[in-house]
């Protein structure tokens, strides 16, 4: 995949006006690597400006689950599924927002010899559940996450993070978006950390209408 | 036919009380105003009395209800280049490999109405991508849907040459894994809070079987 950022190539040629292809654009002009999801995005920019806002709303707002917990279900979900780039994103996101990598890594391993707490735990075997075998969830497993101390608010957060992120993983995995360096996930993980995930700017004059 | 598909859903459903197994959704008699405002609008915008489930699962945290309308008005209820039949197609056939009886159904029930077969529709919630009722390149179409969905880690440029050879173009086979990656996400989010079937399908297809197609 050394070269190309995603297998359609009619799709990287085309990068529709928005703020994905005004990022390719200046990308291309320092000759740095980019973030290959960025191609994708570009493909339908209102799709992507919704996906975006929802995403930074789920991920990076406050909420009953710090934004930490959240970001190490979507790099624990992502792992689940395979998805290297959105595990490593978002494990570095995850390991700024805890200013602790070994706590990240040792979640990615093993959740349950990791150093998080019981709770947590709980709430990461839910996600596992959920990720792998989506046509089994019962009472039973909600009931033990209000067992383990979770709130109906912060499992309705959890659902939507490990649900945000299967829908990504197959996302940036069916087009083949390829990985980049680890200084490249260290910088853009620094960055989603304080900023999050809105690019906040529609593109331009297509607020309200049917399709683009 | 002379009605639209939400003319005959509207004729049919009248307001329901939605009961989730699982977690309780967000009923419109004690929404905020902020949430009433967006059922409101799905209503005008698509005619529907009944606000799906779904969006009642979605509307716990409103600004994920309003955004998840406007990614659907964009990539799910147009044409596209994959047309809106086709998309019907994947959705209820991923819905239906993900155990999704909610999503499976209305989405079963929309391919019927976007002109899908009878035929089609069983072969689809029967996971049988081998049926003669499904033309050869929706098989095609439908298999990397499900490579999409059970095994996306596998994929290559050789399935997109695959799904090029029958014809789909590269904007078609970007919104067919568009398609398929919402369904990974909304199917878990409906499993998660246990909404039942509407049965929207086979209710349709009693009353074909009374009045004639």
């Amino acid at each position: 995949m050394v070269g190309e950022h995603i297998f359609l190539g009619e799709i990287k040629a085309d990068p529709k006006p928005g703020p994905f292809a005004d990022a390719i654009h200046a990308a291309n002009g320092t000759g740095l690597e980019y973030w290959g999801i960025w191609n994708i995005l570009a493909f339908h920019p209102m799709a992507s400006y919704h996906l975006c806002e929802l995403s930074h709303e789920l991920m990076h707002k406050e909420g009953p689950i710090s934004a930490a917990l959240r970001e190490v279900i979507a790099a624990y979900t992502s792992s689940l599924n395979q998805c290297d780039f959105c595990r490593n994103a978002h494990a570095a996101v995850a390991t700024h927002l805890y200013s602790h990598r070994d706590l990240v890594e040792g979640v990615l391993r093993d959740p349950e010899t990791s150093a998080l707490a019981e709770k947590e735990k709980a709430l990461l075997r839910f996600i596992r559940r959920l990720t792998l075998e989506p046509g089994t969830i019962t009472q039973q497993h909600i009931e033990a996450l209000t067992q383990a101390g979770w709130g109906e608010p912060a499992i309705y957060d959890a659902i939507y993070a490990c649900a945000l992120f299967n829908y990504y993983n197959r996302f940036v995995l069916g087009n083949g978006v390829r990985l980049v360096s680890d200084r490249v996930f260290d910088r853009f993980g620094a960055r989603m950390a304080r900023v999050g995930y809105s690019r906040e700017q529609p593109p331009p004059g297509q607020m309200g209408t049917a399709h683009a | 036919m002379g009605l639209s598909e939400y003319e005959r859903l509207a004729a049919r459903e009248g307001l329901q009380t939605l009961h989730a197994a699982n977690l309780a959704t967000v009923d419109e008699r004690t929404a905020s105003p902020e949430v009433k405002r967006l059922y409101d609008e799905f209503r005008q915008g698509f005619g529907r009395p009944q606000v799906p489930g779904i969006l009642q699962c979605f509307a716990t945290h409103p600004p994920l209800l309003e955004h998840m309308l406007g990614v659907a008005k964009e990539m799910l209820f147009v044409d596209g280049a994959l047309g809106r039949q086709n998309k019907e197609l994947i959705s209820a056939f991923v819905s239906a490999s993900n155990r999704c009886a909610y999503c499976a159904d209305s989405h079963a029930y929309s391919f019927r109405m976007q002109g899908g077969g009878k035929d089609a529709v069983e072969a689809v919630l029967a996971c049988d991508l081998g049926s003669d009722a499904i033309a050869p390149p929706q098989q095609v179409l439908l298999q990397f849907a499900r490579k999409v969905t059970e095994s996306s880690q596998e994929i290559t440029e050789a399935d997109m040459d695959t799904m090029r050879t029958v014809g789909w173009s590269d904007l078609q086979i970007a919104e067919a894994i568009h398609v398929t990656a919402l369904f990974a996400s909304f199917n878990r989010v409906v499993n998660a809070f246990g909404l039942p079937s509407q049965e929207l399908l086979h209710n349709y297809e009693q009353e074909e079987a009374v009045h004639g197609g």
